[in-house]
């Protein structure tokens, strides 16, 4: 409210307006930045305890709520503050100014007697006294002149700082902030099937991270890590987006996630009785599920190196490769339940009716072997390493390997022909 | 043909196989290798045994090998000894390869 009061002796109105008209718009903004404020805690409550699809889309769309009424509360609070400080210095400017227009009124009679004496006397010194009350009048003039640049300027600073609260603080998303808000959104909606995955992972996860503890599995800690990674970003997407989730679920994830590392599967399998129940566990194995598991998962044999592995079949290839070249490692070494004194058991892997042809070579007639002999080669689908031939290739693969080395051809089908194998390439 | 080797099939944990040879031959190596002059004996978990009944069931196998130098009287009773005194330690004992028929 511009409220101009008379001021004939300065000529102008130095500070303008209603100091009472302002404290009472400060009053109501300040009740209304109160109001506002109350509002916004109440919309961040809106939803509590609510869950489903309802509840997902409502707060996708309120969530700016609380926000906005939170700044709007904030505007209106500063708004009263700037209108009570704006009104509290009118009022001392406005009592500047009546003082100084008293003053130049004062001053102007008192010029106007010192003229009117200097008509009617020695007009010297009343023409003196009157230039000096003018000078003086246009001093107080002038100051009254200052006064109103000082109001104006005090009303454009209250101006300013009302923009500036008005002013949201936000501003149009660009490229990026939209494409961020869409994610957002869209984890928003679908926040119950994304922590449906992150549970399921989570349990894969769990199942992975021990089963990787069990010897022969260890291959399998990368996909265990990677499940229990993958659901530590869903549970923490949805966490970001939605406010939703708890740390008791991140804080799973996260261990998960570290379980499978090197060393912490390592401290575990070394805490005591960690082995023997993980040994157990391999034992519990059917050995038909082990051997297409090592097999798929590119195990090596137990207590082998891949150089080691390469060399031996270098040298298997090459001392016995006219038997066959189907060559395999059996047995516990094959299924990781080995004994550190356990052998390494090779085995050159033929079909029936090769077998067949070399049980004629070895155990013919020309051979001079007993018929018991034979017939139990027949029957159990083995011919052992001396009886091949394979001295000199048994006792290298036993000296490079530094292990107790068995060595045999295994009839494909026969008795011997069973899991757990790895292949030896 | 020379006799060269044989296969003793022993009914009894390598253990105490490989602690009956060492008496006879003295130390072997770690993987259980012994050295005589013209042999060496090898003691072992036996790869064939399947569970049943058969000799070439049984828990332990000790491979005996000549040297090309050895004759095969020589060796025969190197191999018989063997059996022998593993059979004295309590452990039967059944024989298959060259040899095996001379040892019977």
């Amino acid at each position: 409210m511009d409220v101009t009061f008379a001021f004939p002796e300065l000529g102008f109105d130095p500070a303008p307006g209603s100091p009472a008209a302002l404290a009472g718009a400060a009053g109501r903004a300040a009740a209304a930045g109160r109001s506002h404020g109350a509002a916004a805690v109440l919309a961040a409550q809106l939803d509590a305890g609510w869950t489903g699809s309802a509840a997902d889309a409502f707060r996708t769309r309120r969530q700016d709520l609380p926000r906005d009424l939170e700044l709007a509360a904030a505007a209106h609070e500063v708004l009263g503050s700037v209108l009570a400080d704006y009104g509290a210095g009118m009022a001392v400017r406005q009592r500047r100014a009546g003082e100084l227009e008293r003053r130049a009124a004062e001053l102007r009679r008192l010029r106007a007697a010192a003229v009117a004496e200097a008509a009617v006397a020695d007009g010297a010194a009343a023409r003196a006294r009157a230039e000096r009350y003018g000078a003086e009048l246009d001093a107080v003039v002038a100051e009254a002149a200052r006064l109103r640049g000082a109001h104006h300027a005090a009303a454009r600073a209250a101006a300013a700082r009302i923009r500036a609260a008005a002013t949201p603080p936000y501003e149009e998303p660009g490229l990026l902030g939209r494409a961020i808000g869409s994610v957002r959104d869209w984890i928003g909606r679908h926040a119950d099937t994304l922590t449906s995955v992150a549970t399921v992972l989570r349990g894969v996860s769990a199942g992975l991270g021990a089963l990787c503890l069990v010897p022969g599995f260890a291959a399998l800690a990368p996909l265990a890590l990677g499940a229990s990674g993958l659901a530590l970003g869903l549970d923490a997407a949805v966490r970001a987006a939605t406010g939703r989730g708890s740390w008791a679920a991140l804080g799973s994830d996260a261990v998960l996630t570290v379980l499978p590392a090197g060393p912490v599967a390592r401290a575990i399998r070394a805490a005591p009785g960690v082995g023997g129940v993980l040994r157990a566990a391999n034992r519990a194995i059917p050995a038909g599920v082990k051997g297409p598991a090592f097999r798929a998962l590119g195990t090596l044999p137990e207590g082998l190196t891949r150089e080691q592995l390469a060399r031996a079949a270098g040298r298997i290839r090459a001392a016995a490769g006219h038997l066959g070249d189907d060559v395999v490692v059996q047995g516990s070494r094959a299924g990781h339940s080995a004994r550190p004194a356990s052998d390494v058991d090779f085995g050159i892997r033929v079909p029936p009716e090769r077998y067949a042809e070399l049980i004629r070579e070895f155990f013919g007639e020309a051979a001079g072997v007993p018929g018991e002999a034979r017939a139990n080669a027949v029957e159990r689908g083995r011919i052992f390493w001396r009886r091949a031939g394979l001295k000199d290739l048994h006792d290298a693969l036993r000296d490079d390997l530094g292990r107790k080395v068995d060595l045999a051809v295994i009839e494909r089908g026969g008795l011997f022909d069973g899991e757990p194998w790895l292949r030896v390439r | 043909m020379t006799a060269r080797w044989c296969t003793l099939y022993v009914d009894a944990p390598d253990r105490a196989v490989v602690a009956a040879t060492r008496m006879l031959l003295g130390p072997g190596s770690d993987l259980d290798v012994f050295a005589a002059p013209g042999f060496s004996v090898e003691v072992g978990r036996n790869p064939d045994r399947t569970g049943g009944g058969h000799v070439l069931d049984r828990p332990t196998v000790v491979e005996v090998d000549a040297a090309a130098e050895v004759g095969e009287a020589e060796a025969v009773a190197f191999a018989a000894r063997l059996v022998a005194h593993l059979r004295a330690a309590g452990h039967p004992v059944a024989a298959e390869g060259d040899l095996a028929d001379r040892l019977r």
